[in-house]
């Protein structure tokens, strides 16, 4: 695992927050860059739903609004084991937990 | 060495014959209400030439209330009068008509107002005449003009299309050899988004272009109408690092309102728990410098003493971040003797590490070449700028709010006395300077935490007006 310095090397993205609206155009172009197969991981309660924040004038909510998520990991903020987990999870190397 | 009462009667004096006075916010402070808008300039001048700079501004809508009226509050403190500065705030109040806020801009003359007036432009829509930059700063590309969601007739639920927009008007600078380098707003490591636009000729940058508030979550409007309790969780997650002194803010500000008297343990303990919160973001800042730097064995030295501190936080409160141990009233959690013996621990692991990396930093002149006379903040320029923290403190400013304007138990206890480190280099490396020698700081007093007595930790502390 390895944290890239462009899009174009990735195979996935971790949002770690809400959609904000001045974010938003550069959340969409950055998945995009991504070469496919990628992945999209919703990290955190903001990311996976809103949050505390929600919807607003300021806030799309989670990024299931803006792109395909692929898995959401809970928590304010997730504990590193879980992000961990969640990535292994998107890539098919442990089994997702119901 | 000036006493808060001198310098409020200096005020009076001044003033008398543009605005009447009350006290407030504190019994001590003095609120300074301005007949006509029109006097704000020569007012914040008055007290300029009294010693006192620019804190911070605040707007408030009361258009609802039978004020009918929009507020604006300049909030002033002392830049002068001995060692430590006067604890006491001098607050210029002007009220605007809801239907046409404008003030004339105090930018020109006070460019820690600048930011304040652009934000407040944007959020509550006051015209500030005369703005060097009027350039919006909150709100991005496509936000409707006219519409300001501070605002209490802004709808909370509204969620505004976004419009057809020009591009940014940044600043370009021209001329043989410059070259425009755009960076971010969503970066290759882990930082907050933001983006920059650096000029540069060779390895000099002529001028940097910031651009902020990408993550703008309306955190304002989502409080509006909560109850303190719940609007507290809001607070605490304004900053991911910052959970204690934002969620303790928030706090202090509804204890204040309500009259609550907090307990001295819990006062100490939410004191721990900041410096513990300043602590991890020392190392950590540490090792940031030194990724800037290229050096990547300061970067892996800093994240790990940056670790083993959040997973003393994680024992103390169950909580990498600390969230949950401050609480409207008191604290939530109580420090055991166990726990005590991990924080006289986690101090002496940490202060052994810091010493072994500035040591590795100290000797390493490709790494000291980078940090030396780099991003240079002169001591006047931060001054005037407002600046606050370690970066004024690494440009030879002697101010600390911990012992300025004390609060949680930093004044009652003696053992909790602020070392204030100063660095007059005003470069990065004057800044790592400061983070460690406020780390030594920290660390050498953590071992005397665990010597307060254990008392009462909270007291009922009820929403306001209910």
């Amino acid at each position: 695992m390895d944290v890239v310095a462009s899009p174009r090397h990735a195979d996935g993205v971790l949002v770690t927050g809400p959609v904000t609206r001045n974010l938003e155009a550069a959340v969409r172009r950055t998945w995009e860059a991504v070469p496919e197969p990628r992945v999209v991981i919703a990290v955190g309660a903001c990311a996976s739903s809103g949050g505390v924040v929600g919807r607003s004038y300021a806030s799309a909510g989670g990024v299931g609004e803006v792109l395909p998520v692929d898995v959401l990991v809970p928590g304010c903020p997730p504990r590193p084991e879980a992000i961990i987990h969640g990535i292994l999870v998107a890539v098919g190397r442990v089994r997702p937990r119901r | 060495m000036a006493s808060p009462a001198a310098i409020l009667e200096g005020v009076r004096e001044r003033l008398a014959a543009v605005a009447s006075f009350e006290a407030g916010p504190r019994p001590d402070d003095l609120t300074v209400r301005l007949r006509r808008a029109g006097d704000l300039p020569a007012a914040a001048a008055a007290l300029g030439g009294a010693g006192l700079a620019l804190a911070t501004v605040a707007v408030t809508d009361d258009e609802a209330t039978p004020d009918r009226d929009l507020k604006v509050r300049y909030v002033f403190e002392p830049a002068a009068g001995g060692t430590p500065l006067p604890d006491v705030f001098v607050t210029l109040l002007v009220a605007l008509d809801p239907d046409r806020p404008e003030l004339p801009s105090l930018s020109a003359d006070l460019p820690a107002a600048s930011w304040h007036e652009r934000e407040a432009s944007d959020l509550f829509g006051v015209a500030f005449a005369g703005h060097p930059d009027p350039r919006p700063l909150v709100v991005h590309d496509g936000w409707p003009r006219g519409l300001h969601p501070l605002r209490k007739r802004f709808d909370a639920s509204a969620r505004p299309p976004v419009e057809p927009a020009e591009e940014f008007p940044h600043l370009v600078v021209e001329g043989e050899g410059v070259f425009e380098v755009p960076v971010g707003p969503i970066h290759a490591g882990i930082i907050e988004p933001g983006h920059f636009r650096f000029s540069t000729v060779g390895e000099s940058v002529l001028n940097l272009e910031p651009r902020l508030f990408y993550t703008h979550r309306g955190l304002e409007k989502r409080v509006e109408g909560l109850p303190v309790a719940d609007a507290f969780h809001v607070a605490e997650r304004t900053c991911g690092v910052c959970s204690v002194s934002h969620g303790l803010g928030f706090c202090e500000a509804a204890e204040q309102i309500a009259g609550v008297e907090v307990p001295r343990r819990a006062r100490v303990l939410r004191t721990i728990a900041l410096e513990l919160e300043r602590l991890y973001n020392h190392v950590g800042d540490v090792g940031n410098v030194a990724a800037g730097a290229s050096y990547h064995y300061g970067t892996s030295a800093g994240l790990r003493m940056k670790e083993a501190l959040q997973q003393l936080n994680d024992a103390l409160a169950g909580h990498r971040f600390l969230r949950g141990l401050v609480t409207p009233g008191g604290v939530r959690l109580d420090l055991t003797a166990e726990l005590a013996r991990a924080i006289e621990a986690a101090m002496a692991s940490t202060a052994e590490a810091l010493d072994s990396l500035v040591e590795r930093i100290e000797n390493n002149p490709t790494v000291t070449d980078r940090l030396d006379a780099t991003g240079l903040l002169p001591s006047e320029d931060a001054v005037a700028l407002g600046v606050t923290g370690v970066a004024a403190r690494a440009s030879g400013v002697d101010r600390d709010a911990r012992r300025d304007h004390p609060h949680a138990a930093y004044a009652s206890e003696r053992w909790l006395a602020v070392a204030v480190a100063i660095d007059g280099d005003g470069d990065v490396h004057a800044r790592v300077n400061v983070r460690a020698s406020s780390t030594r700081s920290t660390t050498r007093a953590g071992s005397a935490w665990t010597s307060s007595p254990r008392r009462a930790t909270r007291t009922a502390c009820s929403s306001p007006g209910r």
